[in-house]
């Protein structure tokens, strides 16, 4: 079966967002390998820092991602805000294909919640963006968010056990400039 | 005064005569063979506000060395007319004066035939071999760090003692503006006029920079430049880093010799490879001016030269040959080729060119290396006393142990020379950062958020950062495209974004460090999209299927079930 390796970025509130997933080293970089038709897709997911002083390094983080998960606080609307902004980045400077994920996180089950679902859909929906949300900490369905989001990543055209071109889109010659 | 040596012989070589770097003996020897290691050279840009008072006169500079031990020197005077004042023997009155030349080619002795491309370079040689000095310079030792304070009064730019009265000292303005200082004392900022240095942070808290050779070497603890005293301090953490040995020692394999005789031999492809990369190493800046960052295009052509050489290799009948007879048990599977090779490889020719190309790379990043190491100065100065806090820095450090063995593990970082030895000491520092983050068993896994911040910390308390910078720039350009998407990927980005952080802190400012500039943002497109076009598919075993960019061709490699 192949194996694809697919970069997966986190963005927004990450410390809330626990997928579950039991990391070595800690948990900024982790992986998850799920079946997806005849192939096995391991996301390599990678943590972005979310304080604002260092918001300046995130294109280091979701270039070449093939998807990318925002998370927010459902009880905190200004972190569905910062959502949005980064949605705005991510179509101006991310990757042009990237799929894009909306994860909903409830930290506190006492705090009351400011984002409605709905709402948070019809966004989702009109960014043709996948849409999840949790109704406890610890409880993001990371393999269904995971299948959800190799569905909607290009596959590839070529056929397996041959050599071949594939040409979706022709870069320009990496401008060469003095630094 | 003594007699000086230009005074005697005739007129002084001209710039025709001279030897520059690029030349060398008849016998293809250069002057920068004579430095054995890198290290004299780090050690006098690293105590450069030491040796170098332009201010101050020439008689109050031989006052100063006559009570100093032979062979210390220091450079005064300012361009174009700065004078080397060297202790040339041990009795009073035994120190002489040389003038120093500034040419197009460099900087050299005016009476020496010799020309190097600057200061530091010149003083590096000439601690090795005298040239037409009486006798060879001795090197201050290397800065020393935080842990150094003094409460005397402060008073700048005259010569004193301090309390001990063991140790003569002078503050040298110039440096204090320049690096700053790690003391508690308030005194007011002073300016120098007319001085050429540029983006110089506000100085605070300067604190005389101890002129110590006459107290001799430093204590192990302060003393974090030689990998010998790790060892002394780890003592009980070797059992747990068993393999946490440079790579370099230890029995070579057949390959390895195997390689490495045919980097010497006469007319093999890999030896002629292997000189003609060498010689534009040490080469005085020659080369056809090529668009592009100079830095980044070296390391490119060291992968260049790596993958050419690999692929060489992995189709020599000989080299399977000497790789099938390897194993005396089962037989070398073909795959383990590929990985075999490239590890002869990094031995035999990566390793014996690194201190070159490292010096070079030193040169080319010279200035983003000078601003990185002051705005690591101003951000632990900023630190201060213990209690204060500032722009967002969380105080929480680690243990001491935990700390020294980052240092430790840097250490190794530094000296090693494959890449896969260096990522897994890079990734072992970050292990230690979650260690010092850690806090019990039921705390939840640590993301970046806590990761980051911390991982900046350690590097801003860190002895070597210009060197770990240069360690990330050759990773980023030497790893694999597949393994850069993976964990070491990203945690090379993440050392990356801190010491961008780290390089561009203002501390004078209110508001965070500006975005990614424009250029940076290209230069990081240019990079992704250099290490993420399979222009050069490495032998061997890498055949995972990569996810292709749309934007990218690919030549999709046929699938082998891993």
């Amino acid at each position: 079966m192949a194996l694809r390796e697919l970069k997966v970025c986190l963005l927004g509130d990450t410390d809330s967002f626990d997928p579950n997933i039991n990391p070595i080293v800690g948990a900024s970089f982790m992986t998850k390998t799920v079946q997806y038709q005849n192939e096995l897709h391991k996301f390599l997911i990678w943590d972005t820092a979310g304080q604002e002083r260092l918001r300046a390094l995130a294109p280091m983080y979701y270039r070449g991602s093939a998807a990318a998960i925002i998370v927010y606080d459902i009880t905190k609307e200004e972190t569905f805000s910062t959502l949005k902004n980064w949605v705005k980045e991510l179509r101006q400077y991310g990757p042009p294909n990237i799929v894009v994920a909306t994860a909903g996180n409830k930290c506190d089950l006492i705090d009351v919640r400011e984002v409605m679902e709905r709402d948070a859909k019809d966004y989702a929906d009109s960014i043709h963006a996948v849409f999840v949300e949790t109704s406890a900490k610890n409880a993001i369905n990371i393999n269904g968010l995971a299948i959800e989001i190799s569905q909607r990543i290009p596959s590839t055209d070529a056929s397996p056990g041959g050599k071949g071109f594939k040409l979706s889109r022709q870069p320009s010659e990496p401008k060469r400039s003095c630094c | 005064m003594t007699a000086q040596p230009e005074d005697k012989a005739s007129a002084g070589p001209t710039d025709q005569e001279r030897l520059t770097p690029s030349q060398g003996n008849g016998a293809g020897e250069t002057p920068l063979r004579v430095l054995g290691t890198p290290e004299p050279l780090l050690r006098l840009q690293r105590t450069w506000g030491v040796w170098q008072i332009p201010e101050l006169d020439a008689h109050s500079a031989k006052a100063l060395l006559d009570l100093w031990p032979s062979g210390s020197f220091l450079v005064i005077g300012h361009d174009p007319r700065q004078v080397l004042v060297l202790k040339s023997g041990p009795s009073p009155g035994e120190v002489n004066t040389y003038q120093i030349q500034k040419l197009p080619g460099g900087v050299c002795l005016e009476s020496s035939k010799l020309c190097m491309s600057d200061l530091p370079h010149l003083l590096a040689f000439l601690s090795a071999s005298r040239d037409v000095l009486p006798r060879t310079l001795l090197l201050p030792p290397p800065t020393l760090g935080p842990g150094d304070q003094n409460t005397d009064p402060l008073q700048i730019g005259s010569i004193q003692l301090n309390t001990s009265r063991r140790v003569l000292f002078l503050v040298n303005k110039l440096y204090v503006e320049t690096h700053g200082g790690w003391g508690m004392e308030q005194t007011p900022p002073e300016t120098t006029p007319g001085t050429a240095e540029t983006h110089r942070p506000a100085p605070r808290n300067p604190t005389p920079h101890r002129v110590s050779w006459v107290e001799g070497p430093l204590s192990p603890e302060e003393h974090h430049l030689r990998p010998a005293v790790a060892s002394l301090v780890e003592e009980k953490e070797e059992e747990e880093e068993g393999d946490d040995k440079d790579e370099e020692e230890g029995p070579e394999d057949v390959l390895t010799q195997h390689v490495r005789a045919l980097a010497r031999a006469r007319s093999s492809y890999v030896a002629k490879q292997f000189r003609g990369f060498r010689a534009r190493l040490t080469s005085d800046a020659g080369g056809p001016h090529r668009p592009g960052d100079p830095a980044t295009e070296l390391l490119q052509d060291v992968r260049h030269l790596l993958t050419d050489l690999q692929d060489h290799l992995a189709k020599d009948p000989d080299v399977r040959a000497v790789f099938a007879s390897k194993g005396p048990g089962a037989p070398q599977k073909e795959e383990d080729l590929g990985p075999a090779v490239e590890a002869a490889l990094y031995r035999a020719v990566l390793a014996p060119l690194k201190p070159a190309l490292w010096m070079r790379l030193r040169t080319l990043r010279a200035p983003e290396l000078r601003q990185l190491r002051r705005r690591q100065v101003a951000l632990r100065a900023e630190a201060g006393p213990p209690g204060a806090q500032g722009a967002g820095r969380e105080r929480r450090s680690p243990a001491p142990t935990l700390r020294s063995r980052i240092h430790a593990r840097l250490a190794h970082l530094h000296a090693a020379c494959a890449p896969r030895r260096k990522v897994s000491l890079l990734l072992a520092v970050c292990s230690d950062v979650y260690k010092g983050l850690a806090r019990g068993e039921n705390q939840e896994p640590l993301g970046a958020d806590a990761f980051l911040p911390a991982l900046t910390e350690e590097l801003i308390w860190s002895p070597d950062i210009g060197e770990t910078q240069l360690d990330v720039e050759f990773l980023m350009e030497l790893l694999d495209p597949d393994e850069l998407r993976g964990e070491a990927g990203y945690y090379l980005t993440t050392w990356f974004g801190a010491l961008y952080h780290i390089a561009h802190y203002e501390p004078d400012t209110a508001r965070a460090p500006k975005g990614l500039s424009s250029e940076v943002r290209a230069s990081l497109r240019q990079w992704h999209r250099r290490r993420t076009l399979h222009k050069q598919n490495p032998a061997g075993d890498q055949a995972k299927l990569p996810f292709e960019e749309p934007w990218a061709i690919e030549i999709m490699q046929e699938t082998k079930d891993g």
